[in-house]
């Protein structure tokens, strides 16, 4: 047990579950993120709520994120990293990451934002403005550095000498790693693939990612083109899901949810707002589901539209003009709006298929991981990988919770069969008091 | 209240950050000349080991009895902290945090309202720390073993994982079989999904694994009337029924409990307007039919689905439908209609069971806000069910203009309910439940598998989920939790919780009504011969909310004493 | 408070936050490099519930011109219904503050949740211009 360790590919809601239950159980956790922060998609999420909770859990992501600081010092985290190559020993693996590091290097940035503010062009700034660690980086399309004028006042200044304009690419290998989880989790489908709503070229059509940006940031909905408000948003459900014309037959299980909930959001910060929302079957999410959903058409006036339009375009103005067909009555509409929001299905990360090759896993129709016993659904072909979260299929925050907590635990339970190891030896009790204490029970 | 004379000020410029933005001079020289501030001095980045080396060395030569680190947010580095202040030797308690980075230097634009803030939060840190006293640790014992109320899939596969993980486990179950919903409606002759799964296998399955494992105790024939105490020493009083249908009471002391009792279908006659009868019958009768064999189906050539009229939520109910819809159009010559709202493909694969269904033959009708009405033609003996089409009606008000669908056999969805006695079994636990009578209410903080108290857990369909494969991941993530609350027989913690002075309080039992995590009970002191107000410690979550409902003013937290706050709260820009 | 005219005047608000959600919005927006208008005083708490009635009024008496009571959105509270029992002790409280003369404007709750930095300067923003214009509590 005490040479033994796991590595946690990826560093989003579900690799820093998997993360803090397997240090809890005294295991040795390497941590390997390719961004510089934890946190993953769901960091760019907002609250979806007013004044009162619509359940839509980005803030359990933000709980977890907090705990980190009571065992993170006990993780070997490895931001922006990358496996490079696999080698299965008899026993274990050998892994050797391939880590890109950025000009400010977040292992010895320290937040304190003083190169932020020296900077000349404006090329740094905060990672995230969410994220943990807090580390900044730095733009090489506004670094005066990459324009041929020298400029060293960040580097010079920096006192934790974080800042190096090489491009420093570093290889380290790691051994004796005896069982590996993916939680690599999800990309937004491209919603350039749905040609018909022009997304990219049409300015007021934008992505429910980029809706939620707009709302944290700037506190307000508005209009790409003319950063007015939207008064009237539509909200069209399953881009990219359950649609043969671009190969994605599949139903993207979270979006209903999403759709619904951000409908409301918008709607109780401002009850004039129009929303609209287009969609094909609504599938049923959380508790009180029914009441949810009569609330919503009722109290909320959100207009529920049982079709999917055909096409969005946009005049000079831009205003939106969509086109679906109202099947109440059997005729062609074209209806007038604001923002057009898509809710957009989930991809696998675009690294998970080379890593599965990597890994020889085996991968669905769809590129997300398979699991060969749909009752065990955090196996993978291979006995000692296991796979957790949104990297199997879609799923929202709270279930990739649950799903990183099991497959901790058959980790757990897969190490202890390796090892056949019942008698526990001071050591290990030792720092099981440790941990006992540096956990902030509240 | 002993007043502290040896307070250290610690400010941290980190970097340039703060040390720009607030005028440091000014502070140092205004605390300076406090008779209670011993040192106050200036770093450039605490949290740098060389840095810190010397802060825990300065607290102790000097021996401060009191410190307050001025710096980043406590959300950032609280624990650093406290921990570093620990290992000098000083308790975290006698530490106060003011956060000047994240709450004054950054987000004042002028110098002079940034440096007035940082005086006012730091004399107020100042009045504060002198108030507050050093908070001592005790140790206490549990039972390390696990109460796990419900036999069916939930109940045994966390059963399973608690003694894989080396705990040992009491299952209880109402009835005298084991297996739950699964075992009894059957849904043994349909496969599960595209992959194969007979469910009824693996329940039975796991069933055998639990009789087989000496770590885990089964009851059946059994039920909790009475669990007394918190988490880590619960006393459980348990009834079982023997052979005899005699009675017999045990009780056990667990050290948590886990809820697993399940769910049910109901058919709501009521809401339906309609009876069953021998042509109409509900999703769970259908399931019978199929099971009971070829002969079930003799005369019926078109069977009718109609779902979505009680309720929206199509889970446990849409996925099965789909499924037995296939198994009958394979092996039956029957005409199938489904007449449904949404079609529930949520789930792997049922997309693609969806298309088969349709490449079959399978008819899907979907209605949007008129429901579809049902009558029993008596001259045809068929049941009609009429429903307005959008997609083929035209002018969709005018009447007359309803689609017919004949069929001789009626099938109609039927509700998810909680088990019964779901709701006595949360009186008895007093934990809360939702508006559908599901545990847990509705509260993100419980997610995924907590309810308000401490210790006890839910897993499965009896929280409202409707879906096996989420409930296998709920019961791993049960275990797990257990295993961190009950790994050790003895649990150190810190005295930070609620406190009552028995002196004030005057038994209005305010505080134990309004404890969200019934954390605070009624005890009898064997001593003085009186009852008295208990909390327990480790059920305790710290809160607050106790102290500030208590009229008498006898309960206090404390981190959060009320001088404490108050000492704090006055606002004094110079 | 010492004024010369009321143009003078800079109100001195008590934000008593939630540690759960207020105060951590409260450092979002600090991270997105958002201003305060005015210089605000924040007191954490572990849980909106802990809030007393003598809490608000001693800051009251003690120099805060008005005190924003900032917690959890319902449905998200850690500890339950802390915000939801507060809430309502601060209604009555209006209702008393009236009585004596102050008036209910002095005094409000607010839901927030942690990640809404954009939102507490918002918030604050409000709250420090209606004050301005009640003018100082004594």
């Amino acid at each position: 047990m005490s040479n033994s360790s796991v590595l946690v590919i990826g560093a989003g809601v579900t690799g820093i579950t998997v993360a803090q239950r397997l240090v809890e159980n005294n295991i040795k956790v390497y941590l390997i993120e390719k961004e510089s922060y934890i946190g993953g998609q769901a960091l760019s999420y907002g609250c979806k709520g007013v004044n009162s909770c619509n359940d839509c859990s980005v803030c359990l992501l933000q709980r977890k994120i907090k705990d980190t600081e009571g065992y993170f010092s006990h993780v070997l985290f490895k931001a922006n990293s990358e496996i490079e190559e696999v080698i299965r020993k008899e026993k274990n693996f050998e892994i050797t990451l391939r880590k890109t590091i950025p000009f400010i290097d977040p292992d010895k940035c320290q937040g304190c934002g003083l190169c932020e503010k020296l900077c000349p062009s404006s090329a740094i700034s905060i990672s995230h403005p969410q994220s943990i660690p807090q580390v900044y980086s730095l733009s090489k399309e506004q670094c005066l550095n990459f324009q041929n004028k020298e400029c060293y006042i960040c580097l010079n200044s920096c006192p934790f000498g974080a800042i190096s304009f090489n491009h420093k690419v570093e290889k380290e290998t790691l051994s004796n790693i005896s069982a590996i989880v993916l939680a690599t989790g999800f990309e937004p489908w491209d919603p350039k693939l749905k040609v018909e709503y022009g997304y990219g070229v049409n300015k007021n059509v934008i992505t429910a990612t980029e809706l939620e940006k707009q709302i944290y940031i700037k506190g307000f909905v508005f209009r790409p083109s003319d950063k007015e408000r939207a008064k009237k948003i539509a909200i069209i459900q399953c881009v990219g899901s359950r649609d043969r014309s671009t190969d994605s037959p599949n139903c993207s299980r979270v979006c209903c949810a999403y759709g619904m909930k951000m409908a409301r959001f918008l709607k109780e910060r401002d009850s004039e707002v129009e929303v609209s929302i287009f969609y094909i079957d609504i599938q049923p999410f959380g508790k009180e589901f029914t009441k949810f959903f009569t609330k919503s058409k009722d109290d909320y006036n959100i207009k529920y539209i049982k079709s999917i339009p055909s096409q969005i375009s946009e005049d000079q103005k831009g205003k939106l003009k969509i086109k679906y067909e109202d099947s109440q009555r059997e005729t062609i509409k074209e209806e007038y709006f604001d923002l057009a929001v898509l809710s957009i299905t989930m991809n696998p990360d675009k690294k998970f298929e080379k890593l599965s090759e990597n890994l020889d896993i085996w991968v669905k129709d769809s590129g997300f991981c398979e699991n060969p016993n749909s009752m065990q659904t955090i196996k993978t072909n291979q006995r000692e990988i296991f796979a957790a979260g949104a990297c199997q299929g879609p799923k929202d925050i709270a279930e990739c919770i649950a799903n990183a907590e099991n497959a901790a635990l058959e980790v757990i339970l897969f190490l202890r069969t390796l090892n056949n190891k019942v008698a526990k030896n001071e050591e290990q009790k030792e720092k099981r008091e440790k941990l006992l204490c540096l956990k902030e029970r509240k | 209240m002993p007043q502290r004379k040896k307070i250290g000020i610690f400010l941290c410029s980190c970097g340039d950050t703060i040390s720009k933005a607030v005028n440091f001079k000014k502070i140092i020289d205004y605390f300076k000349s406090f008779k209670e501030v011993k040192l106050i001095e200036e770093n450039s980045f605490l949290c740098k080991p060389e840095t810190l080396f010397n802060f825990k060395k300065k607290i102790k030569d000097n021996n401060l009895s009191g410190l307050i680190v001025v710096a980043c947010s406590p959300q950032l580095k609280g624990t650093f902290f406290k921990k570093a202040v620990e290992e000098a030797g000083l308790n975290f308690n006698l530490l106060s945090l003011v956060n000047l980075r994240e709450q004054c230097a950054m987000v004042y634009k002028e110098k002079e309202s940034s440096t007035k803030s940082a005086i006012d939060s730091i004399a107020s840190a100042l009045r504060r720390i002198k108030l507050q006293l050093p908070i001592a640790s005790k140790t206490v014992k549990i039972e390390q073993n696990t109460l796990v109320i419900g036999g069916g899939i939930a109940g045994l596969q966390t059963a399973i994982n608690l003694s894989k993980l080396g705990h040992l486990v009491v299952l209880l179950e109402r009835e005298s079989f084991l297996g739950g919903n699964i075992n009894i409606n059957s849904v043994s002759l349909i496969k599960y999904d595209h992959n194969n799964i007979n469910l009824k296998e693996v329940v039975n399955k796991k069933i055998e694994e639990v009789n087989n494992n000496s770590q885990i105790q089964i009851f059946t024939q059994a039920e909790l009337i009475k669990l007394e105490g918190s988490v880590g020493n619960f006393k459980a009083t348990i009834e079982i029924k023997d052979k005899d249908r005699k009675k017999e009471i045990k009780n056990l002391n667990v050290g948590s409990v886990v809820l697993a009792t399940g769910c049910q279908k109901f058919f709501p006659s009521e809401k339906y307007g309609i009876n069953l009868s021998s042509q109409i019958i509900s999703q769970t009768q259908l399931q019978g039919l199929i099971n009971s064999g070829n002969d079930s189906f003799k005369g019926i050539s078109s069977i009718c689905f109609v779902s979505g009229i009680i309720c929206d939520d199509q889970r446990l109910k849409g996925d099965e439908l789909l499924k037995q819809v296939l198994f009958l159009t394979t092996n039956y010559k029957i005409q199938i209609y489904i007449i449904c709202k949404n079609v529930y493909v949520a789930e792997d694969g049922l997309e693609e069971i969806y298309q088969q269904a349709r490449e079959k033959g399978i008819i899907f009708l979907k209605y949007d806000q008129k429901k579809p009405e049902i009558k029993l033609r008596t001259s045809t003996n068929k049941i009609e069910v009429s429903l307005y089409d959008p997609l083929l009606g035209k002018d969709f008000y005018d009447e007359g203009k309803e689609l017919v669908i004949s069929c001789d056999l009626l099938v109609l969805e039927e509700e998810i309910i909680p088990a019964p006695g779901t709701k006595k079994l949360s009186e008895i636990l007093q934990i809360s439940c939702d508006e559908e009578g599901f545990y847990q209410q509705k509260n993100i903080s419980l997610q995924p598998v907590f309810t308000n108290r401490k210790g006890i857990f839910v897993v499965g369909a009896c929280r409202g989920l409707k879906n096996v494969i989420q409930t296998l991941d709920d019961s791993g993530m049960v275990s797990l939790e257990i295993h961190n609350l009950l790994k050790e027989k003895l649990v150190k913690y810190n005295l930070d919780r609620a406190i009552v002075d028995d002196d004030k309080c005057t038994l209005c039992l305010t505080c134990l009504r309004t404890c969200p995590h019934k954390a605070i009970q009624l005890d009898q002191d064997e001593e003085l011969n009186q009852v008295k107000i208990k909390i327990n410690d480790l059920a305790c979550e710290g809160c607050g909310i106790c102290v500030s409902q208590c009229p008498a003013s006898a309960l206090n937290l404390s981190k959060y004493e009320d001088d404490q706050i108050i000492a704090e709260i006055a606002v004094q820009m110079t | 408070m010492n004024l010369k005219n009321k143009n003078e005047f800079i109100p001195q608000i008590v934000v008593l936050c939630c540690e759960n959600s207020a105060y951590r919005a409260a450092d979002m927006a600090a991270t997105l490099g958002l201003s305060y208008p005015e210089i605000i005083k924040i007191i954490p708490f572990p849980c909106i519930g802990r809030v007393d009635e003598r809490h608000i009024l001693h800051a009251l008496e003690n120099g805060a011109d008005g005190v924003m009571v900032m917690g959890c959105l319902e449905g998200s509270c850690k500890f339950l219904d802390g915000d939801v029992r507060t809430k309502k002790k601060i209604v009555y409280l209006k209702k008393t503050l009236v009585e004596i003369g102050i008036g209910d404007a002095r005094v409000e709750f607010l839901h927030i949740a942690p990640n809404m930095g954009a939102k507490f300067l918002e918030l604050v923003t409000e709250m420090n211009k209606k004050i301005k214009e009640l003018g100082p509590l004594f």
